[in-house]
């Protein structure tokens, strides 16, 4: 029976290890194709642009920078799809359209579209977020998970045992600040998601950013959490302390990444499960700390009824985190060694210090803590403190980590297309013959080499070569492009045809001062 | 939603199309066999530098050329034989101006000017639009203006006036 506990106790250690990769905080929307593509350059302006997304998003701010450095705030209108509607661009050149949008996981993502009409000019770069406002964010939902699981958490401790002063006076601390921090973190979200600097914050707007992202309904709930919890701290209420809990797991559940997934039926209730058994284990932490500092007969009814309750509370964090690590991870491949993979390890690394702990509080430590073992007791609260400690970094490290996306999303960007076989056009009028070949023969960046001969198979000079591309059917083009020469042709290096299906592909070739031939084929590009 | 925006962008293109501004002939249309005053209109430079040529071709059938000498510009002509003789009234003509070059100017992009020649459309012409290649030269480049596929979507096309049959009243 002993030996089946142990196997069971190892397997759970290693499953939380597992369940460390899920955190709610690991956001993001991709952006998986954009119309016009990036980097495109167009005979004529598009009347709208559009992002494609991975998962429905919502924009917050779209702007468009002109070839003279000119910006206009755009309106755009929201889902996987966000369209951009355009005014007249009347003049030629680069155009830089830099977008903000929020994800159903509340955390904003921005980025920026060039494109040029007519011609390409230098573009301006698209505004990033300061770094200020970043650091800002970090700390306030750093301060703002501590307030909850240590302050809400030990609210919630009252279920088990009363709170000793101590422990009742920093978690009622705890929750007082958190009434303070949770708004204030809606106003550096407002920064984060209009890319602002921190200045900023004392403006409305920024305000109404934040609250109109997902992550408002969760600073919402769990203010509302708080003062349930600074109630039931107060009043000495069990119910109050279980009520708050349960309203701060359900807030964290509202927003972040790992409910914002499919099948948000299944991982919206995974989170809040995951939050709720973080709460009743980090918030037990501190007043059992209180509760070993001198044997007492309460003291060991506590310790006791925590050592019977965390595995119940363990359990579901457990499963929760399995369920949704699993969905967040995706297959194994490439997506896993990125910067999400490193900031993972670190946190494994925190994780096993920590599990290894508790194991050891509860193997060694607890039993002759119960039995009066003065020595155990002072080890069992060091321990605890050491726990304390490695929880904060844990936290530290969970609030910075909205700058990473889950392999999950980064699955779904499309990679790199294999190299294609070139693509052979042949094109001919009643004198001479262009052989076109693109390389490679598929949509995206391409070149395409030229040879002009005349019908005996002779090279035929020219002045000039332009290649023009377009796809009526897709609303693309004419894309035009001077050729250059080549040792035995005429190349053009730097088109990015940006859609698979028809294309016309034209060849004019200068001959004389008033002499233009032009051919013209249709192609198919995979 | 797709079809709607590929729409709209077809749309948009169609209408831009014709916004460019072309080198063109003041009257767009003419009688085969009928003499004809032609007003080549140069609305800007080759980007935004000055013209400083133009050199005009002279199509097969439109004879006996004379342009018309503009002050501040170097006109000069280069003449060969025609293809055919045609009749000016009642003298054969062999040869004439095949094209016509004013050069040594000064046109800024920011401002117009118009450069005029005149001849007679032969009766042995078939009606449809007729070209007059035109290049605009510059101090850095050129434009040119050669384009005479007749393609509506060119991109720099050749001057051009239609023919029309000579109305049955003559002259």
């Amino acid at each position: 029976m002993t030996a089946l506990l142990a196997a069971l106790r190892l397997l759970l250690v290693t499953l939380l290890l597992g369940a460390a990769v899920t955190t709610p905080v690991w956001a993001h929307a991709q952006l998986l194709a954009a119309s016009p593509a990036d980097g495109v350059l167009l005979a004529a302006a598009p009347p709208a642009v559009e992002l494609r997304f991975n998962e429905p998003v919502a924009p917050l701010a779209t702007r468009l920078v002109a070839p003279d450095g000119g910006a206009i705030d755009l309106a755009a209108q929201g889902g996987t799809t966000v369209t951009v509607t355009l005014p007249a661009l009347v003049a030629d050149g680069t155009y830089v359209l830099s977008y903000r949008v929020v994800s159903a996981d509340g955390h904003p993502v921005g980025g920026a579209l060039v494109f040029s009409v007519g011609t390409v000019t230098g573009a301006a770069p698209a505004p990033t977020t300061d770094p200020a406002s970043l650091a800002a964010l970090w700390l306030g939902k750093a301060v703002f998970f501590a307030c909850l699981f240590f302050g809400t958490g030990g609210a919630a401790f009252q279920a088990l045992a009363p709170l000793p002063p101590a422990a009742r006076r920093g978690a009622l601390g705890l929750t007082l600040a958190g009434l303070v921090v949770a708004p204030l973190t809606l106003g550096l979200q407002g920064l984060d998601a209009l890319a602002l600097p921190l200045p900023a914050l004392l403006e409305g707007d920024t305000w109404a950013a934040g609250l109109a992202t997902s992550y408002g309904l969760t600073a919402g709930a769990a203010t509302l959490g708080f003062v349930v919890a600074v109630a039931a701290l107060l009043r000495r209420s069990r119910l109050a302390g279980v009520l708050a809990a349960a309203i701060g797991a359900v807030a964290m559940a509202l927003s972040g990444h790992a409910g914002a997934a499919a099948p948000q039926a299944l991982t919206r209730p995974m989170v809040a499960l995951h939050m709720a058994g973080l709460l009743v284990w980090i918030g037990a932490l501190w007043p059992l700390a209180e509760l070993l500092r001198s044997p007492s007969e309460a003291a060991a009814i506590a310790l006791a009824r925590f050592s019977r309750a965390i595995p119940c509370a363990i359990a579901p964090l457990v499963v929760s985190g399995m369920t949704l690590a699993a969905i967040q991870m995706g297959p194994p491949g490439p997506a896993w060694l990125g910067g999400y993979g490193i900031i993972l390890a670190i946190k494994l690394g925190l994780l096993v210090a920590l599990f290894g702990l508790a194991l050891w509080n509860r193997r060694v430590l607890t039993r002759p803590a119960l039995a009066g073992d003065a020595r155990a007791r002072r080890r069992l609260r060091r321990a605890i403190g050491a726990e304390v400690t490695l929880v904060l970094l844990v936290l530290a490290l969970v609030a910075g980590w909205r700058f990473t996306p889950p392999p999950r999303a980064l699955a779904d960007v499309p990679a790199p297309a294999v190299m294609a076989e070139p693509l052979l056009v042949h094109m001919m009028d009643d004198a001479l013959m262009v052989m076109a070949t693109l390389t490679p023969g598929r949509a995206g960046p391409v070149a395409i080499d030229l040879a002009v001969s005349d019908f005996d198979g002779e090279p035929r000079e020219a002045q000039a070569v332009t290649v023009t591309s377009a796809a009526p059917g897709l609303g693309i083009g004419p894309i035009r492009r001077a050729a250059e020469r080549t040792a035995d042709g005429w190349r053009v290096g730097d088109l990015v045809l940006p859609a698979a299906g028809p294309w016309v592909i034209g060849v004019e070739l200068r001959l004389g001062r008033f002499e233009l031939r032009k051919f013209e084929a249709e192609i198919e590009l995979p | 939603m797709i079809r709607v925006f590929l729409r709209a962008a077809v749309a948009a293109l169609a209408f831009a199309t014709p916004a460019l501004a072309h080198v063109t002939l003041e009257a767009p249309q003419a009688a085969i066999g009928s003499t004809y005053k032609a007003v080549l209109r140069v609305p800007h430079g080759c980007g935004a530098a000055a013209t400083t040529a133009i050199h005009v071709q002279i199509p097969e059938g439109f004879y006996n050329v004379k342009p018309m000498p503009k002050a501040g510009w170097t006109l000069e002509t280069v003449t060969g034989p025609y293809a055919q003789p045609y009749d000016n009234h009642g003298t054969p003509l062999a040869e004439g101006v095949t094209e016509i070059v004013w050069k040594d100017g000064n046109l800024p992009d920011a401002w117009y000017d118009e450069f005029v020649f005149r001849g007679s459309f032969a009766t042995t012409l078939a009606p449809g639009p007729i070209y007059f290649p035109t290049v605009q030269e510059c101090a850095d480049g050129e434009e040119a203006w050669i384009d005479v596929s007749g393609d509506a979507a060119a991109e720099m096309p050749a001057p051009s006036v239609e023919l029309v049959p000579a109305p049955a009243s003559g002259h």
